[in-house]
């Protein structure tokens, strides 16, 4: 289901806005928009409470935090049916940063930020290849990060 | 693009830097004076870390996280590219770039030369982002496609 039709043009000049800059003042995001920004400061609220909107943040460069190796893992499961099990295990693991249950060849794929190859391997050997349930892992290991960004929220 | 990137340093960072980071990753519209009162340091303070934060790099700017499933968008799919030959990767990666729906490309080892995350509104807009638009990009050998049937978790990196 889709709230998609429940949104404006203005919603979504709003939304192109205040994902690339989650400070911009909302008095500038009106300006630019065209409305008030008592209308800015309601339909952001609205977007909350619809749930478009889930939360907002300061990028960390994982780089300068000391978290050098950005790694994608698909693991393969023993039995399908242990797969909330093991996510319960993934997730405590802090480093994994992102979990999705996929179709195709891996049961679950991960990503995977550590500070360096070593600390790959422990959290490889150590700690996801001993949760009760995984068969095998599959590594790919990002040299380069060519792009990242948000949907398009026009289109 | 830096070219000096395999020299990149982790940053100087203090206890205080740490505090604030995992208060603002969490909320980019916090009030700097409630992140001043919880960690115990004028509101000025917090202004200042949080631009030489900015100004070294280790925040990258700030932003409003949407639901994608709200805007309509569906289908979350990882796919692994195969290229023709290994030099087009550049290229390649460019021609990517260019369509928004892939909101992710790494240069990955292992068996495919690139790994982007893609974002579309149903699996039929998937399939015509890679009949029309991937297959057409000169150096695609060919693609395989993981589709995520749901998204368990996606957080920042652990600040210490």
């Amino acid at each position: 289901m889709t709230l998609r039709s429940n949104l404006d043009d203005v919603d979504f000049r709003i939304l192109n806005i205040i994902t690339k800059n989650a400070r911009i003042p909302f008095k500038e995001v009106a300006s630019e928009v065209g409305i008030s920004r008592a209308a800015v400061h309601q339909r952001v609220n609205r977007m909350i409470d619809l749930e478009v909107i889930v939360g907002s943040g300061y990028n960390i460069n994982p780089k300068k935090v000391d978290f050098r190796t950005c790694t994608y893992i698909g693991i393969f499961l023993e039995k399908g049916g242990l797969f909330s099990e093991v996510v319960e295990r993934l997730k405590l693991i802090p480093e994994i940063v992102e979990c999705h249950y996929t179709t195709g060849q891996y049961a679950i794929f991960i990503k995977v930020y550590a500070k360096d190859n070593e600390h790959l391997k422990n959290i490889l050997s150590g700690q996801i290849q001993k949760i009760m349930g995984v068969a095998s892992t599959e590594t790919f290991i990002s040299l380069e990060e060519s792009f990242k960004r948000a949907i398009p929220v026009h289109s | 693009m830096e070219t000096n990137d395999y020299l990149e340093k982790a940053a100087n960072i203090d206890d205080l830097d740490e505090k604030i980071l995992k208060l603002i990753t969490k909320n980019a519209r916090i009030p700097f004076l409630e992140v001043a009162r919880e960690c115990g340091v004028s509101g000025a303070a917090i202004h200042q870390r949080v631009q030489r934060l900015l100004n070294i790099g280790v925040v990258k700017g700030s932003e409003f996280i949407v639901s994608p499933q709200k805007l309509g968008y569906n289908t979350c799919a990882y796919m692994g590219i195969y290229l023709d030959k290994a030099k087009y990767h550049t290229q390649v990666s460019e021609a990517l770039r260019k369509i928004p729906e892939v909101v992710e490309c790494h240069y990955t080892t292992g068996q495919y030369a690139i790994f982007i995350k893609i974002q579309t509104k149903t699996n039929k807009h998937l399939k015509k982002i890679i009949d029309d638009e991937l297959q057409e990009i000169e150096g695609i050998a060919r693609t395989e496609t993981f589709i995520s049937l749901e998204m368990d978790f996606k957080r920042q990196v652990p600040i210490k």
